[in-house]
């Protein structure tokens, strides 16, 4: 009993081994990249400051005329302020949280649903794979956003969650492609074969052997849609359909759609700004993880 | 011919799938289209007129024939009554294509003419200055929000420097010597929506373009051509090119799907009376059968440029044979 439980054990740590020679490779081919270490810097900066912003502002998005209505950037207000006097560097830092709460429930979800419909499909094949795919294709095609337009604006309620169930929801089929075609190959590999000889279940082949081979792509795809939900988050709250509660960046830009010509250009587009350096981050950190993995599909 | 008539055949299952999903979500929308009717002046809503609305409306039917009388209609051409609008909505969606199509074919020929020059230059002469500037366009075209590209332009061309108008089609009010000068007003409406449009699905086609036409300029026949002593634009142009663009016919599958959700945003920032603003509007009032009619035009719209890509990818690449 004893000598064939040992050789197990002896792959197993050749296993956990080569996972941290692979981590370090995918850590040395990611520091020497500048643009993925600077893209990498970003998300951090971002992440930092959603969690901590709120210790840092100034002025709660409650306080209103902390300043003189509409006072410019470089004024009494860095960032200057809105027509109710708030201060827009304090809203600008709240709705990081905002944003990045969006991005990465909707990526879970997003994560949730592709991972289980591609590895079905790709691995099962046949009719599931057929009907599947079918479905796959339709959602890939349609509109996103105008989808989410009419799915957003059926809920009575505004939040949030509405905005992150129907995105997410939505949002998955290029990911169930991209986990389907991995599946399709890696299920013909001998390390598969070996599995199944040894009786392991397919669902334990699935989890266990194929899934963690295909995480790679999976890792990069799911980092560079992060940018595609705080998009839809701010252009579905641009639009009138967000959570006017939220101190989010959309908010804001909407607000700011009255004062586009004159006082009060800041408001709107000082937002935009942030939202263009948060995806800015993601999807040079995304670039740099895509070629430090060794991957070889392409985000959307 | 087998395979445009198969192709044809599954669009067909393919309608009726989103047009059951489409009947679905809107009949789980909470609140009744009868409420909604009389949201603006609930006084209005007599128990006699809602009685004869729902009976007129067949409110009052099971929900499946509910459904296929509303299929009914759209296959004859009936597309449902808008209550916010008071017409039909075919009548209102005929006026709003033309103007959303035109500003799409606009984006098309604009970002597929830019996105093969750049593409090509950046990929013939990878790390140049040119590459270099393509490559950080593209990060930028992809990373901005374009409705945020939008207020930008706004607040500079039209607010700031007065070049171009910020909305709709047309200046009212202004007199019009001749055609042309009604040709050159709109063109300068179309500007800046164009622009701002094309630059982000310009960034996509840019990477696809720079990267299979890399893929390709590395391969044995492109070595063999220059081998047989041929000028490099021949072997360039002629040789490479022609194979570089085929996964750009393919993503030109997704096109529609893309450029249909940034005009969504985009016709709104510039008050583009096109299908995106109809959308919004119709979904701000909460109007259903507009909002049911509209999605199943959408769907159409995207099925058939499907249909197209899917033709033309099997016209330019003779070594697919669908069986």
């Amino acid at each position: 009993m004893h000598e064939t439980t040992k050789p197990e054990e002896d792959t197993e740590e050749v296993h956990e081994k080569s996972t941290a020679t692979q981590l370090s490779t995918v850590w040395r081919k990611l520091k020497a990249s500048k643009l993925a270490l600077f893209g990498g810097g970003i998300v951090l900066a971002v992440i930092l400051t959603a969690i901590f912003g709120v210790f840092l502002t100034p002025y709660g998005p409650t306080d209103l005329w902390v300043h003189k209505p509409l006072s410019p950037p470089f004024s009494k207000a860095i960032l200057g302020a809105d027509d109710w006097g708030r201060d827009v560097f304090s809203l600008l830092v709240l709705g990081a949280r905002v944003s990045l709460y969006v991005g990465l429930s909707a990526v879970l979800l997003e994560a949730a649903i592709g991972l289980s419909i591609g590895m079905i499909a790709g691995y099962f094949g046949g009719l599931i794979d057929e009907v599947l795919m079918r479905i796959t294709d339709v959602v890939l095609t349609l509109p996103t956003l105008m989808l989410l337009i009419i799915a957003v604006s059926m809920f009575q309620i505004r939040g949030l969650t509405v905005i992150i169930l129907v995105s997410g929801g939505l949002g998955w089929p290029f990911l169930a492609r991209v986990v389907r075609s991995e599946f399709l190959t890696l299920k013909e590999s001998t390390f598969v074969e070996a599995a199944r000889s040894v009786g392991a279940s397919n669902w334990r082949i699935i989890l266990r052997h194929i899934l963690p081979n295909a995480m790679a792509s999976v890792i990069v795809l799911l980092t560079m849609d992060i940018p595609w939900y705080i998009f839809y988050e701010a252009s579905l709250t641009f639009l009138g359909f967000g959570d006017p509660t939220a101190a989010s960046w959309g908010i804001l830009m909407e607000k700011g759609r009255r004062f586009l010509s004159g006082e009060g250009w800041w408001i709107a587009t000082l937002p935009g700004l942030a939202i263009l350096i948060t995806s800015l981050g993601f999807n040079l950190f995304g670039d740099g993880l895509r070629d430090a993995l060794d991957v070889k599909t392409r985000a959307r | 011919m087998t395979y445009t008539i198969r192709r044809l055949i599954v669009i067909v299952p393919t309608f009726f799938l989103i047009s059951i999903i489409i009947f679905t979500l809107i009949n789980l929308a909470p609140g009744d289209p009868i409420t909604i009717m009389f949201a603006n002046n609930p006084a209005r809503a007599t128990p006699e007129l809602i009685e004869k609305l729902i009976k007129e409306y067949g409110l009052d039917q099971p929900i499946f024939v509910q459904y296929l009388v509303w299929v009914g209609k759209m296959v004859r051409g009936d597309f449902g009554y808008s209550y916010v609008y008071n017409k039909p909505v075919i009548s209102i969606i005929s006026i709003r294509v033309p103007r959303t199509l035109e500003l799409m074919l606009m984006v098309q020929a604009v970002s597929l003419v830019l996105a093969i020059i750049l593409g090509v230059v950046s990929a013939v002469k990878q790390y140049s200055l040119t590459d270099a500037l393509a490559k950080v366009g593209a990060l930028v075209g992809y990373s901005a929000p374009s409705f945020w590209l939008g207020l930008i332009g706004i607040i500079v061309f039209a607010g700031y420097l007065k070049w171009l108008p910020a909305f709709g089609t047309q200046t009212v009010g202004i007199p019009y010597p001749t055609i042309f000068h009604v040709w050159f007003d709109h063109f300068k409406h179309l500007f800046l929506p164009v622009t701002i449009l094309s630059f982000g699905w310009m960034a996509y086609l840019l990477r696809l373009v720079r990267s299979s036409m890399l893929e390709v300029l590395r391969s044995d026949y492109i070595l063999t051509a220059r081998a047989k002593g041929l000028s490099e634009r021949v072997v360039i142009y002629k040789h490479a090119l022609r194979n570089a663009l085929l996964p750009v016919v393919t993503y030109e599958g997704y096109a529609v799907g893309f450029l249909l959700s940034g005009a969504a945003v985009i016709e709104s920032v510039f008050s583009w009376p096109g299908l995106g603003t109809f959308m919004v509007e119709a979904a701000t009032s909460r109007d259903y059968p507009t909002l049911m009619g509209l999605s199943m035009i959408v769907t159409l719209m995207v099925l058939i440029s499907n249909l197209i890509a899917d033709l033309s990818y099997a016209v330019v690449d003779p070594r697919i044979r669908y069986e």
